[in-house]
């Protein structure tokens, strides 16, 4: 009887926000909390299937760039694109026991003077792009959410709460169309 | 229940049809008050009479987008009968498909008055009308994918979708500068299942499949979702939000 009753009930959809930016991570968390998600901050804390996956880069890296050892460079960007890298094949994985696809997203805050940095935002894109063609065909869907940074044309720099509401926007049924695109919060930066 | 654009009033142009009705019809259940615009009356009495069923306000005016003068009207009586203007969709556009060298210069110039001269006053009337409300606004563009790939057979189309994405740039930096502001953005769909492709296509089946087989999420494009996605453009989930290209086509453009 119990289980009758159960089926009626709406599926909770259960999502992983990672990454290392504690302060965006907390706004899209709790975005994604007041829609009804449960929420984990790390894959250690859940097992079983996934319907979204907020991967969140660093926002600063070594620079400049003629200033920057090689070394550094590759720890930098190299571990970084490594740890989207396994966060996108766990949450996939996990995703597919669902049976009904899922959302990744990606999200790269620009940094206003850290030139090298810019490499990992095109890289993450390129992957992101990558992974929603492949993924697509299990719906899948992969994007990315770009913050800027500093001043915009609208005014005040945009607030974790901004780009949380974005994050949360593609993460869910609302976003059902888009995959592999890019969906930038700058006030109006990238425009000009 | 309150819904993310409560009280707010939208004019959504080529509110008859495929996208634009199922935006209209969105926007109202989120508490817009909705001022639909379109060519053909029968089809507007019907998207209010849907709109007003749920329990949503609506008007419509006859409007044809490349006009100035209608789109006065068409302002000036949602003024009257709505209030104040939040936001515009300027969805409606004319598409055909046909090759380079079958396009005339009639061709040509007919489909820029209608997706560029009408995106042009639809951004003019709505800068105009929403500063009459001393407060910020909102506009969505309804491009196209075909504003940022190239498509065979679509020369005339894709050009003026093009010239849409510089206008909606060029407006967004220039909305960020009016006090209050207005936010300006395109929105770029992949092939969504509406007259606007039947007509030029076809209506069955087996293309509506071939179009799915086509895309990396392996589904038809369906006008809830644009109209979710110019929802979200429209709404303060995106206050932050301007200037941008908003591509949902199911993953097309990424291949």
């Amino acid at each position: 009887m119990e289980d009758d009753a159960d089926t009626s009930l709406p599926v909770a959809r259960r999502a992983v926000v990672v990454g290392s930016h504690a302060g965006l991570a907390n706004a899209v968390a709790g975005a994604l909390f007041a829609e009804g998600v449960e929420v984990s901050r790390s894959f250690d804390d859940t097992a079983g299937p996934l319907d979204v996956l907020v991967f969140i880069a660093r926002d600063g890296g070594p620079t400049p760039i003629a200033a920057t050892p090689a070394p550094a460079f590759s720890a930098a960007l190299g571990g970084e694109l490594k740890a989207a890298f396994l966060a996108l094949q766990r949450g996939a994985a996990a995703m597919r026991l669902t049976g009904r696809g899922g959302s990744v997203v990606f999200v790269a805050p620009a940094s206003a003077d850290h030139r090298a940095y810019d490499a990992l935002q095109q890289g993450l894109r390129l992957l992101a792009r990558s992974a929603a063609l492949e993924l697509g065909p299990e719906g899948i869907r992969v994007n990315m959410v770009l913050p800027g940074a500093g001043e915009t044309p609208l005014g005040p720099p945009c607030t974790p709460a901004d780009v949380a509401a974005s994050v949360a926007f593609v993460a869910s049924d609302r976003a059902h169309f888009m995959t592999g695109a890019d969906l930038v919060v700058d006030g109006g930066r990238m425009a000009r | 229940m309150s819904g993310r654009l409560q009280g707010r009033v939208v004019i959504v142009t080529g509110a008859t049809k495929g996208i634009g009705r199922e935006t209209a019809r969105l926007l109202a259940r989120e508490g817009a008050k909705v001022s639909c615009t379109g060519r053909d009356l029968a089809d507007g009495a019907a998207v209010v009479a849907e709109i007003r069923a749920e329990g949503g306000e609506a008007i419509f005016t006859r409007h044809d987008i490349a006009s100035e003068a209608d789109w006065r009207t068409v302002v000036a009586r949602t003024e009257a009968d709505l209030g104040g203007v939040y936001g515009v969709v300027n969805n409606a556009g004319a598409f055909f498909v046909k090759p380079l060298a079958e396009t005339s210069e009639a061709d040509f110039q007919g489909i820029f008055d209608i997706n560029v001269q009408g995106a042009f006053l639809g951004v003019k009337l709505g800068f105009e009308a929403i500063a009459r409300t001393g407060r910020r606004g909102a506009i969505v563009m309804v491009s196209s994918l075909m504003g940022q790939v190239g498509f065979p057979n679509a020369t005339a189309y894709c050009a003026t979708k093009g010239a849409v994405t510089g206008l909606t740039k060029t407006a967004a930096i220039e909305g960020a500068t009016l006090t209050p502001p207005v936010r300006v953005n395109s929105l770029h769909p992949g092939v969504i299942w509406t007259p606007m492709i039947t007509s030029q296509f076809g209506d069955d089946q087996a293309l509506s499949d071939a179009f799915a087989a086509d895309t990396p999420l392996r589904i038809i494009g369906l006008p809830r979702y644009m109209a979710d996605a110019i929802l979200f453009l429209l709404s303060d989930d995106s206050a932050h939000v301007t200037g941008i290209e908003l591509t949902v086509d199911g993953g097309r453009g990424a291949d």
